[in-house]
């Protein structure tokens, strides 16, 4: 009982206690001394369009494969390959024209 | 065509693909998702608070876009290729179809006019009845297998097409067995 009234001494109610905030984690603070710290949109945004550009790259190999492969014939190859790659382009700017 | 060679006396009569209405369906789902940044847009709005630690939501926001809109494109362009290259070539001896189903993945199977027993249109629907596309589905003789196109241009025409060929190459061969 002597331990209870103790830990209800702790948790004064009457409000004459100051109680302190929470410390902020260190791995959300931000502090790139120690921990581990959000990494800057700067450096992750071109990792990420480089990823993706790879991508569009293999896709377009693979497109381009299969229509000169078994749509040569057609007049509507080359317009439409050359539509994909103006309009990929144009996504591409868009997507880093904000960009640093 | 690299896919099959034509026999001496056959020629193409016609080449046969989907419906452009039936790719325009196709591509309605990619319409909306490409609207639905727009719809996510008030929800970054929301965080603009933490912008300090991710950057400027703007230019992030606008990237996002971009690249969300590229790989739609992608899906947009896999469609339009898979149109195009899937198809029936219906020749004076035979009807060989070519189904791209995917890429690297690609069938190619033909079959004979003279085997061809039943051809059969189906137009399902206010769309289809007044825009004018439908299934056809031909079935031969010794095959389980049914060869079927969804969604092609004038079924009925390509029906009557096929029976009319169908009955001259009978016709021819019945000439050459009585030797008129």
């Amino acid at each position: 009982m002597a331990g209870l009234a103790s830990w209800c001494h702790t948790i004064d109610m009457n409000g004459s206690e100051k109680v302190d905030p929470f410390p902020t984690p260190f791995f959300l603070s931000g502090d790139s001394g120690s921990g581990f710290s959000l990494p800057d949109a700067a450096t992750v945004l071109p990792a990420i369009f480089a990823i993706v550009f790879f991508i569009w790259v293999a896709y377009t190999l693979v497109v381009a494969y299969h229509w000169f492969r078994y749509g040569h014939r057609s007049l509507l190859a080359v317009p439409l390959l050359a539509l994909h790659i103006v309009v990929s382009g144009t996504l591409m700017l868009l997507a880093t024209a904000g960009l640093k | 065509m690299e896919e099959f060679e034509l026999e001496p006396g056959e020629h193409i009569i016609t080449l046969v693909r989907q419906h452009v209405f039936v790719l325009f369906l196709k591509l309605v789902p990619f319409i909306l998702l490409a609207a639905a940044p727009f719809i996510v847009a008030p929800l970054f709005s929301m965080f603009e608070g933490v912008s300090s630690v991710t950057g400027d939501m703007s230019s992030s926001f606008r990237f996002f876009i971009g690249v969300w809109w590229l790989f739609l494109w992608m899906g947009v362009f896999q469609i339009i290729t898979k149109y195009f290259l899937t198809s029936w070539v219906i020749t004076s001896h035979r009807i060989v179809d070519i189904y791209q189903k995917a890429f690297f993945r690609r069938k190619v199977s033909s079959f004979l006019l003279v085997r061809v027993q039943d051809v059969t249109t189906n137009v399902h629907g206010i769309l289809a009845t007044l825009i004018g596309y439908g299934d056809i589905n031909v079935e031969t003789a010794g095959s389980i297998e049914k060869f079927c196109m969804k969604g092609v241009r004038s079924p009925e025409y390509l029906r009557d097409l096929i029976m009319r060929e169908v009955a001259v190459l009978h016709q021819d061969n019945d000439a050459v067995k009585t030797g008129v």
